[in-house]
Formats: structure tokens, C-alpha cells, sequence
């Protein structure tokens, strides 16, 4: 784990994990978390992802091992954008892959859209235009009532299926995401219920990758029907799935991440494709 | 890259890499480096197994940004007590060891002596001691050509006896010969005579934990004979004879070398 200082002061942390051929050039990419999720969340992903990737993961500002900043000071989500914007620049990347989940994925969409010269592809995980067209806002006051944990525990259902994952994966999920400061999410998800950027999305001009949870649990389909206008979009649907896809289903979110990124026709352009005679 | 202090004093540098389930406490598996290497020529292992184990890979003395310590602190005594030292700074316990070559001799000298602490070994292109293979290898003379034509000079002039450089990516050779340089000449003056004269072959039938040796089928610097003496003295032995030329299968095949690994691991967690 490493820390950085963003423009404002807040520290921030990341971790860079990369397993590719030293004699390579590997092509930069970074995971961005959902919210009341954290880089350890991908705990799972990294390995695979790192043998072909740079991997950069940071924990946003109030998430994981990063500061919590002041109650009096505004969240925006320009400063969200700048804090991973200021990470790539600051790991010398200033151009990546961006693989976003849930609110990890709104800061890719708002840098594929306002910065695109750092958006080489993009790959999202339930993550729609924007969090408006969801339930999220009467959340809080169910977070108000049962705390964190107990808000998550409740919703299991939206976020995993139940009966059909590991147990262990689920209480782990419930202690991290549910360990978060509450007053800080409750910003974070009032900021993130605030957006909606559907009549923009046709201006992204990386090839993106929308995957949507089948079920629709959290932002249902229809949030998501704006983002075939993306010029060089790929949809794909995870039949019958809660929201939480990429807690619950790693090895499939990794392999179509790798296929997206790192595929047939996305190769070339760094030593990730340079492979060993015995792979 | 995190550090610690050897009971002699000396500082010794080591890696973590762990992707395991965090609700699990993980088991440690120790990864040792060749002789002229250092942790980063092991990292293209790391991902094969670091969603199952801890894993940690230790600089040995007098290599990467491990110091060496004063003349008379190395031996291969020394050497397999930094790599227990180093559990016990982690709290482990025991731990699965695996080495390539020198540090294949360190995993079996540890394995033999502490045989507690070493759930499983791996020995990869690892004789019993390189004493072994001195009618064979002048090792003699390997010190006097670092001393004269430097670490990268030695190395390419001797770069066949390493891989078949028909067959591996050029740039792998540069990076290899740089990485390997990046030691120091002295340091390595003092380490090759160390392996050079040890013999632990006479120890083999005390290592009683399953173990998994892997070795290239045309080595230039040891022999089939040479490595057979592994399967005929240690008991729960599974061995792998790889149809390649070259010594350094890991450097030359890191995949295939550590899914090998993956999978004997996989079978001795049962």
C-alpha cells in the first residue's frame, strides 16, 4: 500500500501490483472500486489482471486506507474525477485501461468523457450513467436506522445470490463494506443519486465495455439503454445476476476484462501479448 | 520492499505479494532465488500463486538489496537460517519452500534441518550442493571470469549454458543479463565458493515432506546423473525431467515452471 497527497491536501492510498514480463512494455491499468467498496475488493482480480497489466488500484477519498476528508468540506465529484486523474499522473499513466464497478465506473465515464486522451478502453460493472435513475437515495435513511452493516445485510439479496456463493464472501463483504464511516457514505451516495449524464454518453469515444447485472437490482435495465449510443460500445448481460457481479463472479468479470483489454484485437501495442511458448 | 534484521545483524530485504481470501489466514510459501538473482527474477511466478499462498520472496544475502554481512557470516548454515529468520519475523510457523538452482540447495538444507518449519519443498534445477557437480563445472573458474570480464560479461559469454537462445525472446537475454549485473561482483566473489563446496547429498533421506524436483534434461552445468541422486535419496519425491537445454528452466519457462509448482502444491494441501 502506498499513499499519495492529492491537490487538496487529502492523502490518498493505492496500491500498483504488475507480474508482466520486465522486458515488456505493459500497457497501464487501473481498477476503481463501487462505493463503500476499497482496492482490496479486487483481491481477486489482481493476479490474473497483473500478469498482463500494470495494475493500479487506489482507494478513493473516505474508502479503504485513504482519509476520510472533513464533513465541512465539499464532495463533488470533480474532486472524485481529480483524485484518480491525479493518481495516474502521479504513478506516470497518463494514459490507461479504466475498469470501473458500480461508482468506480461513473469516474471512468466522466474521464472517458472530459479527459479522453487518458481512456485507451473502458470496461463497466453495473455501472449505468449515473446513479438518478436508482433507488439509492432512500437508502439513507435506512442507513440512518440500522447503521452501515445492517442497511447491506438487509439488501443482501440486491447485491448477491444468496444460497449460490460462498458464505464466507458475503459476511466478509458485510464487515468491509459495511465498516465504512456512515456519515461520509451517506454523502457519497447523496452526491452519486445526483447524477445522470444518459444524453452524454454518445460522446465517449474509447471502445467501452457495459456489463449489466441480468436481475437489475440496483439502476434496472433501463438505465442502462442510453449506453448503446456509445459509438464503440459492447453489451453484454450476466444472465439471472444480482448486482455485485464482480464480488461473486471474479474469474468471469477477469476474463471478459482481459478479452476487452487485452484481447486479439486490443494487443499489440505493449509487451502484454507477448507470450511464452508454454501459455 | 520491506526488511529485516538477521539475528547476525545483517539487514535482509524481502517481498509479500498475497491475493488470498482475506477471511482465510494463508499459508506461506517462501520463493527462492538463483544465485546472481534476486527476488524480481521469481516475480513472473508470483501470479500463478499468490491467490492461494503468502507469497514471500526473500533477497538472499549479498544479492539484490540484501547486504552480505561481514567475511566469516556466510555459509549455507547462514543462509537457511535467513530464510527461518524470516518466517519467524513473519510469524510463520511453517512454510512451503521452493528455490531455483542456489536457492533450491537453501530450500533442501532447510527442509533437512528444520523439518518442523517446511511443510513441502520445491527444487528446481537444484543439486544436493554444488560439490556434486564439480568434476563437471569449474566453479573455480566462474569466480575468476566475474572477476575479470564482470557479471554481464560472464553471463554473455556463458549465456548457452543458461537457456537455449534459439528459442527464448531476446529481450528476456538483455533483461536477464542486466538484472543479474545489478549485483555486486564482490558479494558473488564470496557466494559461489560457498556453494561451490557444499555437499548436503548425504542428508537427502532426512527430508521427509513431500517435495517436487524439477529439472532440464540437458543442463551444461550439471548432469542426469547428478540430479538423479535427488529421487534415489529423497523419500516422498516427485520428479519432473523438462526436455529443454539451458539451466535456468526458471527463467527460460517461469509458467510452466510455476504451475508446476501450482499444481504439486494443490496436491500436497490434498
Amino acid at each position: 500500500m502506498q499513499h499519495f497527497t492529492a491537490s487538496d491536501g487529502v492523502q490518498l492510498a493505492y496500491r500498483i501490483d504488475d507480474f508482466t514480463k520486465p522486458w515488456g512494455e505493459a500497457e497501464t491499468l487501473v481498477l476503481l472500486h463501487s462505493a463503500m467498496g476499497c482496492g482490496r475488493r479486487f483481491f481477486s482480480w489482481i493476479p490474473d489482471l497483473a500478469k498482463r497489466f500494470r495494475v493500479v488500484t487506489p482507494d478513493f477519498r473516505g474508502h479503504g486506507h485513504s482519509e476520510i476528508p472533513a464533513a465541512e468540506r465539499p464532495l463533488t465529484l470533480e474532486r472524485l474525477v481529480a483524485d484518480v486523474t491525479e493518481l495516474m499522473d502521479h504513478v506516470g499513466a497518463p494514459r490507461a485501461h479504466y475498469v470501473g464497478t458500480a461508482a468506480g465506473g461513473y469516474l471512468a465515464q466522466r474521464i472517458a468523457l472530459d479527459e479522453p486522451e487518458r481512456v485507451i478502453r473502458m470496461s463497466l460493472f453495473g455501472s449505468a450513467p449515473g446513479l438518478k435513475q436508482s433507488q439509492a437515495l432512500s437508502w439513507i435513511p435506512i442507513v440512518q436506522e440500522k447503521g452501515l452493516r445492517g442497511f447491506l445485510a438487509e439488501t443482501i439479496t440486491d447485491r448477491f445470490p444468496i444460497g449460490d456463493c460462498d458464505p464466507e464472501l458475503v459476511e466478509w463483504f458485510l464487515d468491509q463494506a459495511g465498516g465504512n464511516n456512515p456519515a461520509y457514505i451517506a454523502r457519497f451516495i447523496s452526491l452519486m443519486a445526483d447524477q445522470d449524464w444518459s444524453d452524454e454518453v454518445a460522446r465517449i469515444r474509447c471502445p467501452t465495455m457495459v456489463v449489466m447485472p441480468g436481475l437489475g437490482k440496483i439502476g434496472d435495465h433501463s438505465a442502462y439503454a442510453p449506453m448503446r449510443a456509445i459509438p464503440d460500445v459492447v453489451m453484454k448481460t450476466y444472465e439471472n445476476t444480482p448486482h455485485n457481479v464482480w464480488d461473486f463472479m471474479p474469474a468471469q468479470c477477469v476474463a471478459d476484462v482481459i478479452d476487452f483489454h487485452a484481447g486479439p484485437e486490443a494487443v499489440g501495442r505493449g509487451g502484454s501479448a507477448r507470450n511464452s511458448r508454454e501459455t | 520492499m520491506l526488511s529485516f534484521a538477521a539475528a547476525d545483524g545483517v539487514s535482509l530485504h524481502y517481498q509479500v505479494d498475497d491475493f488470498t481470501n482475506p477471511w482465510e489466514r494463508p499459508e506461506t510459501l517462501v520463493l527462492i532465488h538463483a544465485a546472481m538473482g534476486s527476488s524480481r527474477r521469481m516475480h513472473l511466478w508470483v501470479p500463478h500463486l499468490a491467490r492461494d499462498f503468502m507469497v514471500v520472496r526473500p533477497d538472499m544475502r549479498g544479492h539484490g538489496q540484501s547486504r552480505i554481512g561481514p567475511d566469516d557470516a556466510l555459509s549455507l548454515e547462514r543462509l537457511t537460517r535467513d530464510v527461518i529468520e524470516l518466517m519467524d519475523h513473519l510469524g510463520v510457523d511453517a512454510a512451503h519452500l521452493a528455490g531455483s538452482s542456489a536457492g533450491g540447495i537453501v530450500a533442501m538444507n532447510a527442509a533437512m534441518n528444520y523439518p518442523d518449519r517446511v511443510k513441502s519443498l520445491g527444487a528446481f534445477a537444484a543439486l544436493p550442493g554444488l560439490k556434486v557437480s564439480a568434476g563437471h563445472t569449474k566453479y573455480g573458474s566462474w569466480v575468476d571470469r566475474i572477476g575479470s570480464d564482470g557479471i554481464a560479461g560472464f553471463l554473455r559469454k556463458t549465456i548457452s549454458d543458461r537457456f537455449d537462445v534459439t528459442t527464448v525472446d531476446p529481450g528476456f537475454v538483455d533483461w536477464f543479463i542486466a538484472e543479474s549485473a545489478r549485483n555486486d561482483p564482490e558479494s558473488l566473489r564470496r557466494f559461489v565458493p560457498v556453494m561451490a563446496a557444499a555437499d548436503i547429498s548425504g542428508g537427502l533421506g532426512d527430508i521427509l515432506c513431500p517435495t517436487l524436483c524439477v529439472v532440464p534434461e540437458a543442463d551444461p552445468i550439471h548432469t542426469p546423473e547428478q540430479y538423479a541422486l535427488l529421487k534415489q535419496g529423497i523419500r516422498d519425491c516427485r520428479f519432473v525431467s523438462y526436455d529443454v537445454s539451458g539451466h535456468n528452466i526458471t527463467d527460460a519457462y517461469p509458467d510452466r515452471c510455476a504451475r508446476e509448482l501450482a499444481v504439486f502444491l494443490r496436491h500436497v494441501r490434498g
